[in-house]
């Protein structure tokens, strides 16, 4: 069968929770929705040209290309993480996919305005954290550096004198 | 076994500039410690390259490959081995408001276009480069921070990019430990409309150490001379010499009343002037030097660095105590000393002995400098002193003196009797007191005790730090976690639902 609409396969090693994943190279197969497929979690019949050889399990994310990177939800490219393949014989798959809501929204998502908590590489240390472990020994530290008074002795002697001098 | 750099607490692998190994031996004076590893006036072009790699696109913005460099005041400086010599300060750069005093080792490039300048900021922050540990230091250098943007205004603390210039780490450098980390927040939290933010002027009106006061005891008799024990000696053998005995008609009913006290302090003491030690009205022509009651011991200032660069260095995880001469252990709130400058000077009186500890701060955040605390305290060793008396003597002389003129010679004699067989005896005046005073330990110091705190490697990476802050998720990058966070874009509600949890739990941007 060929026919249906394109589904882009890769496979990627970009970590679940990251929002602009690099994805790498595409691979286009055909697909159709199966009946009473969930519209967000989908599963979806992908089946490849005849010439093509197609290993099931080379792919763990897919992409279905829309008009827009944020919109409304007809127009925008979904990516989905490929949750299950089920080969039902003649090149034809069956593939259980889940909305990677992150990299479908991505574009909204880095527009919108968060009260960050933490974050990698914009933070201030001088937070009170939890991030620090303390050992049981402190650290002790002499800080010196000072002058003061001296091995230089000095005699006073102080004396009354008639009307004085100082 | 990785490489880095902390600055502000957080790990920075190092990539070394390549012209590194041109830099041997030159080397930075930073805040009174010098720090090798940096270029000299004579390789401006490899700084300039090193500024072009950390900063991608400055040879782009000045079009020509020229840009300017210039130091902010009570930055990096020493005169015989400049980070930088650019092209000479023209003054148009003073008319940016970014030129002068910021803080410490900022500086700014402007790059000449055909519009007039642009600037970029970036930061130079002389770091140690460590192996493992920040214990194991095995280089220091250069660290540069940079923003991609141009124009930056001064509200962007954005700072990306990164390039560390060292020296090979091949030279087995030891610098001191404390420059292991050179604090600075370069993100500070902007705040907002919402409250908990300083709104106006924070007030910073200096309270500085007073001058010694200028008050002229002379009138009340007081005559204070110094010298070295040789001094003291010449006095007391004076004090048991027939001159004094000679003298003795014209004091006044006990000698001794003229001489208030023999002190010693352990400092050296400033003449005001040479003269002959008087006592009452007699010249002991022992010459001697006056001085003011009034005398200071600067002991100087010592700024404390911060160890980790964060809240670690405060307290409760740090506790402080300081060592004064003549007082003892005090003390100390940590947070107030932290990453701030302690000077401390000591006013004191030689009559009395008495004093005051001046423990001055300058807050270096704040730009304050206050006097913190005041510590009474005494800084002589007063010491006793002895004389021969021979009051009764004196007496007989003078009762034989009268008698002589009363009824003739023949009462001399029988004066003379009485002196032969009158017996003298020691007089001891004043008790040893303030010995501890000497006997301590002369200079001050600092004893900090610190928790010994561990994190796991790559946990910013992984967990993140804080940042507090109501911002555009595009202006924050790698692992981000939001507080309660909001979507209020169009997406079915099942969606919002999950990054919201998402956003909530950490997300990598």
């Amino acid at each position: 069968m060929q026919g249906g609409h394109n589904l882009y396969l890769y496979r990627t090693s970009a970590r679940v929770e990251e929002l602009n994943k690099h994805i790498g190279v595409a691979t286009r197969v055909y697909f159709n929705i199966l009946n009473n497929s969930d519209e967000y979690n989908i599963d979806v019949i992908v089946s490849c040209p005849d010439a093509e050889e197609f290993t099931h399990d080379q792919f763990n994310y897919a992409e279905i290309r829309g008009t827009a990177d944020a919109g409304a939800w007809d127009n925008i490219t979904k990516y989905y993480f490929i949750r299950t393949i089920k080969s039902i014989g003649r090149s034809r798959y069956i593939l259980g996919l889940e909305l990677d809501v992150l990299m479908t929204y991505r574009v909204p998502i880095l527009a919108s305005t968060q009260v960050v908590l933490r974050t990698e590489n914009n933070f201030s240390l001088y937070y009170s954290d939890n991030i620090y472990k303390s050992k049981a020994y402190p650290l002790i530290q002499c800080v010196g550096g000072w002058s003061g008074f001296s091995d230089t002795y000095s005699y006073i002697l102080n004396t009354c004198t008639k009307g004085g001098s100082v | 076994m990785s490489k880095g750099i902390i600055v502000n607490g957080a790990f920075y692998p190092l990539v070394l500039f390549p012209r590194g190994d041109q830099l041997g031996g030159k080397v930075l004076e930073y805040e009174g410690k010098k720090i090798t590893a940096c270029i000299s006036n004579t390789d401006y072009n490899n700084y300039k390259d090193m500024v072009f790699t950390a900063l991608p696109g400055v040879d782009v913005l000045s079009g020509t490959g020229t840009i300017r460099l210039n130091w902010d005041y009570d930055g990096i400086s020493a005169t015989q081995n400049l980070l930088v010599t650019g092209q000479p300060y023209s003054g148009d750069e003073a008319t940016q408001g970014w030129y002068g005093e910021r803080c410490e080792g900022s500086f700014y490039s402007y790059a000449n276009t055909s519009g007039g300048y642009l600037y970029r900021r970036y930061i130079a922050i002389a770091v140690g480069l460590y192996v493992d540990n920040p214990n194991n230091i095995t280089d220091v250098g250069i660290a540069f921070f940079g923003n991609s943007n141009s124009n930056q205004p001064e509200s962007d603390n954005s700072w990306g990019y990164l390039m560390y210039m060292g020296s090979d780490s091949t030279q087995n450098i030891n610098p001191p430990a404390d420059i292991i980390v050179e604090p600075s927040d370069l993100v500070p939290d902007a705040g907002g409309e919402d409250g908990g933010i300083r709104d106006g002027q924070n007030p910073n009106f200096d309270i500085i150490i007073p001058t010694l006061p200028n008050i002229d005891i002379s009138s009340t008799g007081n005559t204070l001379y110094t010298g070295t024990s040789i001094l003291l000696r010449e006095f007391n053998n004076w004090l048991w010499s027939d001159e004094f005995i000679d003298g003795l008609k014209k004091l006044y009913n006990d000698p001794s009343q003229a001489v208030l006290g023999f002190s010693v302090v352990d400092a050296p003491i400033a003449s005001i002037g040479v003269d002959n030690i008087h006592v009452g009205n007699l010249d002991t022509h022992i010459s001697a030097n006056r001085c003011s009651p009034w005398q200071e011991i600067n002991c100087g200032e010592v700024k404390l660095y911060e160890l980790y660069a964060s809240y670690v260095d405060y307290s409760p995880f740090l506790t402080a105590e300081l060592y004064l001469p003549k007082i003892g252990l005090v003390q100390i709130d940590p947070d107030i000393i932290m990453n701030n400058t302690l000077k401390i000077v000591y006013h004191y009186e030689l009559l009395t002995g008495s004093g005051v500890c001046f423990l001055q701060i300058t807050n270096k955040r704040n730009n304050v400098t206050s006097i913190y605390k005041y510590f009474p305290c005494t800084v002589t060793m007063n010491i006793p002193w002895s004389l021969q008396d021979r009051s009764q003597q004196i007496n007989a002389v003078i009762n034989a003196a009268a008698s002589t003129v009363l009824s003739g010679g023949s009462a001399l004699m029988g004066g003379v009797v009485d002196i032969a067989t009158a017996t003298p005896s020691i007089n001891v005046n004043g008790n040893l007191s303030g010995a501890s005073n000497i006997l301590g330990y002369k200079k001050p110091y600092l004893i900090l005790k610190r928790s010994h705190v561990t994190k796991p490697e790559n946990y910013k990476k992984y967990v993140g730090y804080k940042y507090n802050t109501t911002t555009m998720l595009k202006n924050v990058s790698g692992f981000t976690v939001c507080e309660n966070p909001q979507v209020s874009f169009e997406c079915p509600e099942w969606v919002a639902r999950k990054i919201e949890e998402k956003l909530a739990s950490g997300v990598f941007i």
